[in-house]
């Protein structure tokens, strides 16, 4: 696939298995991508690994017990969703050594009032004020999601550092 | 809409957070008022999605990386590849 100067160009493949292969499976796919220069000057190349996102959607349990939210997972029998063992990494990714880096599981419970959320972040260096965990949610409905992909009015950042962690 | 978990309060006052040191790392744990989500979907939640990001520095004034569960390297900016939750049909 060849691209000019200044232009992009698009790339569709449609992959068919021919035997049925669990969602656990399927969620390390990634897609490396090798790009290199052509014409008469220096030859550059670079490589960049992404994870390709399959998934299915999930449902958030009713919290059987009482949540207190006291930074303990006491009251939660699992955290069941880790980052992934080849997550996408942004900003300086060069930098990050692996899961026992930074890494985390996290798990969301429901009730009426609430949906509430824990996250385990293993992490070998903290620093207070610098290591945060950031939510984006995005909470319109499937109709307009699916047809203005921005995050506008409806969609809601939460951020939580570790500056605040007792 | 922008929500700090210290700003949140003022912005929804049911807004619970908490946060412990662990041997590994630490732990967040948080409560998001209902009506965030209901607000926007007729007055009962059935549904969002929802990016996870963990900020890391590994030395004091390094710029942090960012580890994702789910969305994109746009994950500020767009719903790319979030995660889709659903309420449980039971409740």
């Amino acid at each position: 696939m060849k691209a000019d100067a200044g232009q992009s160009v698009r790339q569709n493949a449609i992959i068919n298995f021919e035997e049925t292969i669990a969602i656990a499976q399927l969620s390390r796919t990634s897609l490396t991508a090798t790009l290199t220069t052509g014409g008469s000057g220096p030859r550059l190349a670079a490589e960049r690994t992404i994870p390709v996102i399959i998934d299915q959607r999930h449902v958030v349990p009713i919290a059987v017990a009482t949540i207190i939210v006291d930074g303990r997972t006491d009251e939660w029998k699992k955290l069941r969703f880790p980052s992934d063992e080849n997550p996408l990494v942004l900003e300086t990714s060069e930098l990050w050594q692996g899961a026992g880096d930074a890494s985390f599981t996290f798990n969301l419970l429901g009730d009426e009032s609430f949906i509430y959320l824990a996250v385990h972040v293993t992490d070998d260096t903290v620093f207070p004020g610098a290591n945060s965990v950031k939510l984006r949610l995005n909470a319109r409905p499937i109709a307009t999601r699916a047809t203005d992909r921005r995050l506008r009015k409806g969609t809601f950042r939460v951020r939580y550092r570790r500056a605040k962690c007792r | 809409m922008g929500i700090h978990a210290t700003q949140s309060k003022s912005v929804w006052p049911q807004f619970q957070s908490a946060a412990q040191r662990t041997n590994d790392g630490y732990v967040v744990e948080l409560a998001l008022p209902s009506k965030m989500f209901s607000s926007q979907q007729d007055g009962r939640w059935n549904t969002f999605q929802l990016a996870v990001i963990l900020n890391g520095v590994d030395e004091a004034g390094d710029p942090p990386n960012r580890v994702l569960w789910r969305g994109s390297d746009l994950v500020d900016g767009r719903n790319d590849n979030f995660g889709h939750f659903v309420r449980n049909s039971n409740k």
